[in-house]
């Protein structure tokens, strides 16, 4: 295409090439110089975006995050999120982002349907029910001691069972399964007959008998089925985060479902959709406060926290405790602890970094400090002088 | 003993001196800083020799001069320990005289100019011997070997040069003269 | 030019310094200012600096 060839020896990126391309044939410009003056106002805008060498982004961005950070402070921590599930919002996820906790303190998936099952409800509902994680506790009349015949007495409720397809052997097995013990079947009634029975043994096996899984992903507690409005589609919303076991499900589309569980995302996914998930992460919390902050800024922190192929906190067991510089990492945190291990083993400073200069007393090396200048010999001798004169 | 040596160092070449042939501006800053210094390790800087290397004028921060590291000659004296050396006697004091080596001047005390009972005179500023009537004063040429140094680098007058007499082949030049004479009539003999 | 807005800071901000100690001119002004004078030098292309990245230790 004409335009494309036009595009090629200019300095923009595919994608914005791509999107000049589709607006110009979509406003039906066919006028050879206004295109050109396009483009070139395009390019001119596109430059003025592009940062310069020796630019310090790094506090740049430290400074554009942390100022509307300040901000979310004075809001509320905990925030009702989507319907009514609770979600941690605000600075403490912020914080929670960039520790690199292996897990959020409100752990949640958005799980997105496979073309077969998104549009009807029924089906949704299926999926749900097999991804939500049933424990004996939930199916469930009671749980008590027994203190006649010295047992635990587990009081099955049929209605609960039967709706989430588990009968008697299911429960009996997944218990025998986690824990030794002899069960004996009485209707509705399992009892748990431990070897050496006390009131405290007893006591001690109830919660675990309570938490023991039967069925669905481990971890995820409930779920919330919502239609999304703009699609039409179904979308679950699931307390607590499985992303490997939920991808196994049947009806689950697995290009697009994903967790807040960054470490996770790591893990199964790779580094890269890490980092794209610390990005969205970070920019949703700060849009769901209305902040805006350039992408570019939380792109730069997530490359710095993905940049080695695992995900690395910022602070000291991360970024800033691994920085080559000896002084830069005695200057953050643990200042003595530092210094001894440098001096123990001999350790170097070359002085490359801005922090190291700062404490030095040295010119840093950004901006303007990134410039050596040197004279030019002929002006120097006199001699493009003596040409002008003559 | 004299010496030519190689000497690497970064020279400011101040803004107002731009527009001069950086050779010469550069000869001159270095004469002002290096002539007439006295080192421990090279002695005393007479002159500022070849300028063998200029590099890139650097212009550092928060100062508009040009920096150049320069690589040049510089001639220097250092007097060195039990180096013979040949000089007038420019001065007779009552502890010694004093004999000019070149740009600096050495002491032999007087214990140190004759295998003789030496005294002073101060009437006619002079050395004697009481047994050779040997005589030494301003103005001979003498012979001598250096015992002891002892360079102050801030004060030239704080530099202290020792020189001894007392060995074969050294003294005043006639002395040397007569001692091979007396040789060469043993010899033929 | 190509020069970045660092590279112009440093550039006329050291040229500014040696005008004003006493180094001669390349253009010929009637401005009074040793900044503005590196100013107009900087525009014409005439002053005699060169810049390049700091070498790293």
């Amino acid at each position: 295409m004409d335009l494309e060839k036009k595009l090629e020896n200019t300095i923009l990126p595919p994608s914005i090439r791509k999107e000049l391309i589709d607006r110009i044939t979509k406003e039906n410009i066919t006028d050879e110089e206004i295109i050109d003056e396009i483009i070139s106002e395009t390019v001119k805008a596109y430059k003025k975006t592009l940062v310069e060498p020796n630019e310090a982004v790094g506090i740049v961005a430290a400074q554009s995050i942390g100022e509307p950070s300040t901000q979310m402070t004075m809001r509320t921590f905990h925030y009702a999120g989507v319907a009514e599930l609770n979600v941690t919002l605000g600075l403490p996820r912020m914080i929670e982002i960039v520790d690199a906790r292996k897990e959020p303190s409100t752990p949640i998936m958005t799980i997105y349907l496979t073309e077969d099952y998104r549009y009807d409800r029924n089906k949704a509902e299926e999926v749900a029910r097999n991804i939500e994680s049933i424990t004996v506790e939930d199916i469930v009349d009671d749980i008590s001691i027994d203190l006649v015949n010295n047992c635990i007495n587990v009081i099955l409720n049929r209605e609960k069972m039967a709706k989430r397809d588990i009968t008697v052997d299911d429960v009996v097995n997944a218990i025998k399964k986690k824990m030794k013990l002899k069960i004996e079947v009485d209707g509705n009634v399992l009892r748990l007959i431990i070897k050496s029975p006390s009131l405290r043994a007893l006591s001690k096996r109830i919660p675990k008998v309570k938490s023991i899984h039967l069925k669905g992903v481990p971890n995820i507690s409930r779920i919330i089925i919502r239609r999304d409005d703009t699609t039409g589609e179904y979308v679950l919303y699931s307390q607590g985060s499985n992303l490997r076991e939920v991808f196994k499900i049947e009806g689950v589309d697995t290009t697009r479902t994903t967790t807040n569980n960054i470490i996770e995302i790591q893990e199964v996914l790779g580094i890269e959709a890490a980092r794209n998930a610390i990005i969205k992460e970070m920019r949703d919390t700060l849009n769901q406060q209305g902040l805006t902050v350039d992408i570019r800024h939380l792109m730069l922190v997530a490359d710095m926290m993905t940049a080695d192929g695992v995900v690395k906190p910022i602070g000291r067991h991360g970024i800033s405790g691994e920085k080559a510089s000896v002084l830069a990492r005695a200057a953050f945190e643990e200042t003595v602890k530092h210094l001894y291990n440098a001096a123990q083993r001999g350790e170097v400073d070359r002085l490359n970094g801005v922090i190291e200069n700062i404490i030095v007393g040295k010119p840093v090396s950004v901006g303007t400090g990134c410039v050596d200048v040197y004279m030019d010999r002929e002006y120097e001798e006199g001699k493009t002088k003596e040409r002008e004169k003559v | 003993m004299y010496k030519v040596i190689t000497i690497s160092d970064t020279v400011r070449v101040p803004p107002s001196m731009f527009g001069n042939p950086l050779k010469d501006s550069i000869h001159s800053i270095l004469v002002e800083k290096y002539e007439g210094i006295l080192d421990r390790d090279v002695g005393l800087i007479l002159s500022i020799g070849d300028i063998k290397e200029i590099g890139e004028g650097k212009v550092i921060y928060g100062d508009g001069a040009a920096y150049h590291p320069v690589v040049f000659d510089a001639l220097c004296y250092i007097p060195e320990l039990y180096e013979v050396v040949e000089g007038e006697v420019v001065d007779v004091v009552e502890f010694g005289i004093f004999v000019r080596l070149g740009p600096l001047d050495g002491l032999v005390h007087i214990s140190q100019i004759m295998d003789d009972y030496v005294s002073y005179d101060p009437k006619n500023e002079r050395m004697v011997g009481r047994d050779t009537g040997k005589v030494v004063k301003k103005g001979d040429i003498v012979r001598a070997r250096i015992i002891a140094v002892s360079l102050r680098e801030t004060k030239k007058r704080g530099s202290k040069i020792a020189l001894t007499m007392r060995q074969p082949g050294l003294g005043k030049l006639e002395w040397i003269e007569e001692e091979k004479k007396k040789k060469l009539q043993v010899v033929s003999r | 030019m190509g020069y970045t807005r660092f590279e112009k800071a440093r550039i006329i901000g050291a040229r500014s310094l040696q005008i004003s100690d006493g180094a001669y001119l390349t253009v010929d002004t009637e401005k009074d200012s040793s900044l503005e004078i590196a100013k107009e030098e900087f525009e014409r292309e005439k002053i005699p600096l060169i810049a390049k990245p700091k070498k790293r230790n």
